[in-house]
């Protein structure tokens, strides 16, 4: 493995910022760290990049402990949220910097410094000063300035968040292309899940210093392994369900929406127990229903073009669904009107409590 | 401005015409007009009238103070060690400060701020009081007196009181707030992630803290000198109280000609020398700040 961290941990004072986080990367994956702010994914890279001293735990990086290692032997790429670029240095000046703290000979530096400035299209601006430049152009100088040391890890701390919405897609599956053509591995920060979802081989998702679930954008999106993940990436509508009977690793629910039949295992679902159920918003069926027959009545429709977001009020209880649909296919569906809404039983995640 | 606007409507003033949208392209001229009269009237002025006194002698305009100066290798003398005074001084308070300033700059701790007001709080005293106690501390039976003679530095009898050494160490001690404010503000503004930014790319922390943070601290660096410098050779306390007769400067002698020998064009003539010299170290400050406008820290 490339990477191993483990059981990596840091408590200031009585406060846990990270809490016995281990990953192995492979050579060439990149590894999201995702979570809102707060939940150690800064303190986890800055102890990665070595300015943070871990209270506890080992990095590794292609066999070599670095984890009592200070930031200048440990051969990491660093990109900072801010860019962090020398302002007093010019954009060919910045890229060369570690090369020269690496006694790179002239020639050779030169050499890699003009190759680095093509790669990241950043031509004609070499004898720019940082303040002259655009954010995203910004952008590319850090990244260049880390990528040209040949680093043994890629870390980027929240590298798109300074760019604005058009920018970001096309920025972060640049520096993706760029990532796998080079073959690096790399970690990065961010608290944005579309961005993570888009450029990530895998996704740790962090909560309160500790990892929640690590696992491909599709595995954390469709089988989260608690409620935090659910809620946190995507949408997702949680519904309050009762164990009405269980038959070996069958059991039947009853909740809001009907009655479902779901595969389980553990103690958590004997007959009687309270159970959470969610399910996502494009997997609820919507259909319009005659006034006394329906669920619920629609409180707002949210048209965005592409998808709508329709919240239906239940007419048990005030809870409310958020049900995605298609933004052509909204027929007979208005503000008021009573819905009926159905669920399918593989389109449902359980939850003990 | 709506809170000062009742004041400006009240009847008998003209102030309803202040607020007519003819007149606001006058507001920044209006505004900075009080500091102008004040600083024309009371600095200005009588920098021009003193510049007028030292080229009169009895009853006509005349070199002859600006001869006597320049013909007199006493006041060479006294010009020197003023100078020397500003530059001892100047680089004293700077290695003093430069580590000060980063720690608390840099500092993450809550203690950060109480230490900061405590580094400024001499501030707070009098330069005459402050130079007072350093006397009292440099006269034969002071206790720095007496730790330099235990030190085996000096043999008795011997004493800091009137010499250059007692002014310059009392100077450093009333000037070092000044030097150690300016630089914090400037290692405020650099970015911390900046030195990170260097360590991860291989720089061992000193040479990133020179490659990076004192480069780009250079102009504040330059800010602090220069204010150090110029109030060190034009501050009168200190070296009146702690030197004496015996530690003239410029300030000191300037004192002597107008009170004691009531020759107040002289005095004149050497008010102005020691002007010129602070005028033109600040118009070289202004040149080099220009020269590195480009590499200037982004806030």
């Amino acid at each position: 493995m490339e990477i191993v961290i483990e059981n990596l941990a840091k408590v200031y004072g009585n406060a846990h910022a990270v809490r016995d986080f281990s990953v192995t990367i492979a050579k060439g994956e990149m590894v999201a760290l995702l979570g809102p702010s707060g939940c150690g994914k800064t303190t986890t890279l800055r102890m990665v990049a070595g300015f943070i001293k871990p209270s506890a735990g080992r990095i590794v990086v292609r066999g070599r402990d670095l984890t009592g290692l200070p930031p200048h032997k440990r051969d990491t790429g660093l990109v900072f949220q801010n860019y962090a670029l020398f302002p007093h240095l010019t954009v060919a000046e910045n890229i060369a910097f570690g090369l020269r703290r690496r006694g790179v000979p002239a020639a050779e530096r030169d050499t890699r410094v003009a190759n680095m400035i093509a790669t990241m299209q950043l031509t004609g601006l070499a004898d720019r000063l940082p303040r002259q430049l655009s954010g995203g152009q910004q952008q590319r100088v850090a990244v260049a300035r880390a990528l040209v040391i040949n680093p043994s890890i890629l870390l980027l701390d929240e590298p798109f968040s300074n760019l604005d919405a058009k920018l970001r897609e096309s920025t972060g599956l640049e520096l993706r292309r760029i990532q796998r053509e080079l073959g690096l591995t790399s970690i990065f920060v961010t608290h944005d899940q579309n961005e993570a979802m888009a450029i990530a081989d895998r996704i740790a998702v962090m909560n309160g210093g500790a990892v929640e679930q690590i696992g491909s954008a599709v595995d954390i999106y469709e089988r989260p392994r608690t409620r935090f993940v659910a809620d946190f990436i995507g949408s997702a509508n949680f519904l309050s369900a009762t164990v009405e009977a269980r038959d070996g690793n069958v059991v039947t629910l009853r909740h809001g929406l009907g009655v479902s039949v779901l595969p389980v295992e553990g103690q958590a679902f004997d007959k009687g127990r309270s159970v959470t159920l969610m399910v996502r918003p494009e997997c609820v069926a919507i259909h319009p229903a005659a006034a006394e027959a329906g669920l619920g009545t629609i409180e707002t429709i949210s048209y965005q073009g592409s998808s709508a977001h329709i919240f239906v009020k239940l007419r048990d209880g005030d809870r409310t669904m958020l049900v995605e649909r298609h933004g052509r296919e909204l027929a007979g569906l208005e503000v008021g009107k009573t819905v009926d809404l159905n669920v399918k039983a593989q389109d449902l995640t359980l939850f003990a409590a | 401005m709506t809170a000062a606007r009742p004041v400006l409507d009240a009847p008998g003033t003209d102030g309803a015409a202040a607020s007519s949208p003819r007149l606001i392209p006058y507001v920044p001229v209006l505004l900075f007009a009080p500091c102008f009269i004040i600083y024309a009237v009371l600095f200005i002025w009588p920098q021009l009238s003193l510049l007028a006194t030292s080229f009169v002698d009895g009853n006509q305009w005349s070199v002859a103070h600006y001869q006597r100066f320049l013909g007199d290798g006493y006041y060479w003398e006294l010009l020197g060690r003023t100078l020397f005074l500003g530059v001892i001084t100047t680089v004293i308070t700077l290695v003093l400060g430069l580590p000060v300033a980063y720690l608390l700059a840099r500092m993450q701790s809550r203690w950060a701020g109480f230490l900061l007001v405590i580094t400024t709080f001499p501030l707070l005293v009098s330069a005459v009081v402050r130079s007072f106690g350093w006397m009292v501390l440099f006269f034969r039976d002071g206790l720095v007196s007496k730790l330099v003679v235990a030190l085996g530095l000096a043999s008795p009898p011997f004493q800091l009181m009137y010499t250059m050494s007692g002014v310059v160490i009392a100077l450093a001690q009333v000037l070092l707030p000044l030097m150690v404010l300016t630089l914090y503000g400037v290692f405020r503004s650099i970015d911390r992630d900046l030195e990170l930014a260097a360590m991860s790319l291989g720089a061992r922390p000193s040479l990133a803290l020179w490659l990076v943070t004192l480069r780009l601290a250079r102009g504040g660096i330059l800010a602090g000198s220069l204010l150090v410098f110029s109030l060190a050779i034009s501050t009168f306390a200190t070296p009146s109280l702690v030197g004496g007769a015996r530690a003239h400067v410029m300030s000191t002698a300037i004192y002597e000609q107008t009170i004691e020998l009531l020759n107040w064009p002289f005095a004149a003539a050497l008010s102005s020398i020691l002007l010129v010299f602070v005028l033109v170290l600040a118009l070289v400050y202004g040149r080099v700040l220009e020269g590195r406008g480009q590499t200037e820290a982004r806030p």
